[in-house]
């Protein structure tokens, strides 16, 4: 069978990876529900009074505006899957590309080139990077993607391309080369498909890192602007805390939390069953 | 008859895990004599290495199910002995050396570090008695400079001469029996020639009984005194050396012999 | 058969040198001046230990490694600097089979799809009806050619066994009808009954096919079931090479004698292999003069510092042998105890 139905096989005997997919999948259906204008519409609405507590109306109460905090975490899930799938999986295909071009011409200068970037932008502050971008774009939506995956593909290409060095010299390779396929053709046909145990892991790892990270960048004011994330939820909260409201600050974490460890029990699961150890038994 | 120095009778190895797997080695029963050399010969698959592997406790219980009526080491029970006491006994009593020499030898160190070690952990040397063993044993295995050796590292050696240094380092403690699974597949065959001539050799010389895994017929033949053919988890023939060449009893010994290619000499 | 004279490849003072990289500081010369011819049809066994350049030598005639010198004659064109369309009509027509049947399979990939990348590749078995249609028959002729059975082809490399997977890897190689078929080490890492029937499935694409193999290997036994001519490499040059008869009944050189005797016999009376003495050389830092010398158990002055070139041995007390299309191939031998001149 295929190396997916082989996957497959090996995730469905592990229960802890297993509950991580049904988080991450349950989390979608919410995301898909708002996109799709069933759930989370009212996120903006001031409907009640100030700082209400939980009850039949308002599941989880209001905030200092009286708009339900309910509402706004649903509504946040979608905003957590924009951001997170849009940075995931374009970090990955840029540091996929990136990290196979530098594999397969290793030493040279095309290699150099990508080698270079990568250290310059590991080099550079993620935070200050990000708010010099946000700046530059002048506030435009997609400032704080971009400068996501500017940053996160550098790890995703450094995987990349230990891996295809290692592949380039395997006889599959050698073969290919040997009746005359062009390297571009190779390289997407035989090299990039055996990076596919990286590229999941890391695709999955890197949706993590992006809402953890608007999370923070909401707080500082450089994140979502039009609409509503946990991190702006959490940002507003900081306030209502001390006057003793947790409502907010409790729904945001709880369902943050919820989903990033959904996410790591996947990216645990997929990891052990990409093991070589594991697939010799 | 010499008394048995290493005795294993009804060993089962099997994988633990939901479906019912076959077993790896389904009731696997011999004796090695004392100073002998033994082969055990099949194709890949065939349960030499776990046999092997379990006679030293070396496969981890979490995923093998290891079973067996006796694994007894002159006398004394290995599979009762607790794993402090295993530790002891492997390198000292019984030695093992694998076809990749170089996952068994740590890049970090220099060999002669990691050999004297083991002269000053087991024989209770001082450094300077360490190295002079070291350089006596590396000399008896071949090597023109032994100094060289003693200050390289794992990657400076090839493979051959790796393989000799984990014979040393396997012999350094003059076991009782060492045990060889494949050590010579990855190597040329003027390598292997030298390899195994030095490891029989220093196995009369230290009374060493010796287990050597192999799939290859010749290395039976010329190095071995005894056989055993395992197929499919199981021994299917036992019989010295001679008796099997000229007259193979089981159809499997038979076919793996007919299919042996012969060097066309003369 | 056609006329005494035609060679399929003619390799000629063929140099394989790797440049200064991560591996070495120096550049690494593998190949060191080779040649050989292979007949239409012939299965030259081009036999080395590691560090021999036998790989690299066989590698190098596709391009695949860096020559600094010398020719590959392919239908009288020098493969070594062909370019362009020439290239690709000489790389329809001479495969590579690897030793490692899993690692030279696109693990990805179903058998199918590998059987049909090179049909694609080269443009093959585009006529007829329905493109696709008929290069999956044709990949299943193949796969039926090779002694499997053409259900294999949706499988993926890991489902199928060693022995399987080696058929595959032939029959990726057969399915451009080619005329040379290089294998690096082919069997090695079979199993000895599988092995056999590998062999047997050579010499029977030999016979029907007319394809003939530069079958690179370490294992003498298995060089002397399969080929019409033998070559013995170390460090890089060629030691000897003949008709197989010839070097394995009668071996000139000191390593091929030291070649066959460390061979352990599967006969429990036969004397014990011998031990050549000395260390295998590395490549990096090789010998001046004979590059044996070092180890020779029978060296004389001039071969630490001369380097032998190649002796014929044809018509010297030795009867050259007549192979099947009524070529005679010499025994030749690059030693100074056979140097005529010097005798």
């Amino acid at each position: 069978m295929s190396s997916s139905r082989q996957l497959w096989t090996q995730l469905r005997g592990d229960k802890a990876g297993m509950t991580g997919l049904i988080i991450v999948l349950f989390f979608l259906l919410l995301a898909v529900g708002v996109w799709a204008g069933v759930l989370g519409q009212d996120w903006s609405v001031a409907n009640g009074g100030r700082w209400e507590s939980p009850g039949a109306e308002f599941w989880f109460g209001t905030n200092l505006l009286g708009q339900d905090v309910f509402q706004r975490s649903i509504f946040s899930v979608r905003t957590a899957f924009e951001i997170g799938i849009v940075v995931a999986v374009l970090s990955t295909v840029v540091g996929a590309i990136l990290g196979a071009l530098a594999g397969w011409y290793s030493n040279t200068w095309v290699d150099g080139i990508v080698l270079w970037l990568m250290g310059v932008l590991d080099s550079i502050p993620f935070y200050l990077f990000v708010a010099a971008v946000a700046y530059a774009l002048q506030g435009k939506g997609w400032a704080m993607q971009l400068a996501m995956i500017a940053t996160f593909w550098t790890t995703t290409g450094r995987l990349v391309r230990a891996e295809v060095m290692k592949i380039k010299s395997r006889e599959f390779i050698l073969s290919a080369r040997a009746i005359g396929l062009p390297d571009p053709i190779i390289l997407t046909r035989h090299v990039l498909p055996n990076t596919t145990h990286i590229l999941l892991v890391q695709t999955s790892i890197a949706f993590v890192a992006a809402i953890k990270t608007e999370v923070i960048l909401s707080f500082l004011g450089l994140g979502v602007h039009d609409g509503v994330s946990w991190g702006l939820m959490l940002a507003e909260s900081t306030q209502e805390v001390l006057a003793g409201h947790f409502a907010n600050f409790l729904a945001a974490s709880l369902m943050l939390f919820t989903l990033v460890i959904g996410f790591n029990l996947l990216t645990d699961a997929l990891q052990d069953a990409f093991d070589p150890k594991q697939a010799a038994l | 008859m010499s008394k048995p120095v290493l005795t294993v009778r009804n060993l089962r190895v099997s994988i633990r895990s939901q479906d019912k797997g076959a077993m790896a080695v389904d009731g696997v029963s011999f004796a090695l004599r004392q100073g002998e050399v033994l082969a055990v010969v099949g194709e890949s698959g065939c349960g030499k290495t776990k046999t092997a592997e379990s006679i030293l406790g070396l496969l981890p219980t979490d995923t093998w199910d290891v079973q067996a009526e006796a694994i007894e080491l002159d006398g004394v029970s290995l599979p009762m002995q607790s794993e402090r006491k295993m530790r002891k006994i492997r390198g000292r009593e019984i030695s093992m050396i694998f076809q990749e020499p170089q996952t068994a030898l740590d890049p970090v160190f220099t060999i002669g570090n990691q050999l004297c070690s083991i002269y000053r952990r087991h024989r209770n040397k001082n450094r300077k008695e360490a190295t002079l063993a070291a350089l006596d044993k590396l000399q008896q295995v071949g090597f023109a400079d032994p100094r060289r050796i003693l200050h390289s590292y794992a990657h400076q050696l090839s493979g051959g001469m790796r393989q000799r240094v984990m014979i040393t380092m396997a012999m350094a403690c003059r076991p009782r029996v060492l045990i060889a699974d494949e050590p010579t597949t990855a190597l040329d065959v003027t390598t292997q020639a030298q390899v195994l001539s030095r490891m029989t050799l220093l196995g009369r010389e230290f009374g060493t009984s010796i287990l050597l895994i192999t799939h290859d017929l010749g290395i039976v033949a010329q190095y071995c005194d005894r056989v055993l053919v395992m197929h499919d988890g199981r021994i299917v023939e036992k019989a010295t050396v001679h008796e099997l060449f000229t007259d193979p009893q089981q159809p499997y010994t038979r076919r793996l012999l007919a299919a042996v290619p012969k060097v066309r000499t003369a | 058969m056609r006329g005494a004279d035609r060679n399929l490849l003619s390799v000629r003072g063929l140099v394989v040198r790797y440049p200064a990289g991560v591996q070495s500081n120096a550049p690494l010369t593998a190949v060191r001046g080779v040649d050989l011819d292979i007949p239409q049809e012939g299965i030259y066994g081009l036999v080395g230990e590691s560090g021999s350049g036998k790989s690299s030598l066989a590698h190098a005639i596709l391009q695949l490694n860096p020559v600094a010198a010398g020719q590959a004659l392919w239908h009288g064109q020098d493969l070594v600097s062909m370019k362009g369309s020439q290239l690709r009509s000489a790389r329809k027509k001479i495969q590579l089979v690897f030793q490692d049947p899993l690692a030279s399979l696109s693990p990805r990939r179903s058998i199918l799809q590998t059987l049909v990348e090179p049909l694609d590749h080269f443009g093959i078995g585009q006529a007829g009806t329905g493109k696709a249609g008929r290069r999956e028959e044709q990949a299943s002729a193949a796969l039926e050619t090779v002694g499997l059975s053409p259900d294999l082809r949706h499988r993926y490399p890991s489902e199928l066994s060693g022995g399987q997977r080696q058929r595959v890897a032939l029959a990726r190689a057969l399915i451009t009808e080619p005329e040379l078929i290089i294998a690096d080490e082919p069997v090695s890492s079979l199993d000895v009954s599988v092995q056999a029937r590998i062999i047997e499935l050579i010499l029977e694409l030999r016979e029907k096919l007319g394809i003939a193999f530069l079958f690179v290997s370490h294992d003498l036994a298995v060089v002397g079931q399969l080929a019409d001519t033998v070559g013995v490499m170390y460090l890089g040059k060629i030691v000897e090479q003949g008709a197989a008869e010839d070097v394995f009944a009668r071996p000139a050189h000191p390593y091929t004698r030291a070649l066959l005797a460390a061979v352990p016999v599967p006969d429990p009376d036969h004397p014990r292999p011998e031990v050549l003495k000395g260390e295998p050389p590395s490549p990096l830092t090789p010998p001046s003069g004979c590059v044996f010398h070092k180890r020779c158990p029978e060296p004389i002055t001039p071969c630490s510092t001369v380097v032998p070139t190649e002796t014929s041995l044809g018509g010297r007390n030795f009867s050259t042998v007549e192979t099947r299309d009524s070529q005679i191939t010499d025994h030749r031998v690059r030693c100074h105890l056979w140097d005529s001149t010097k005798n």
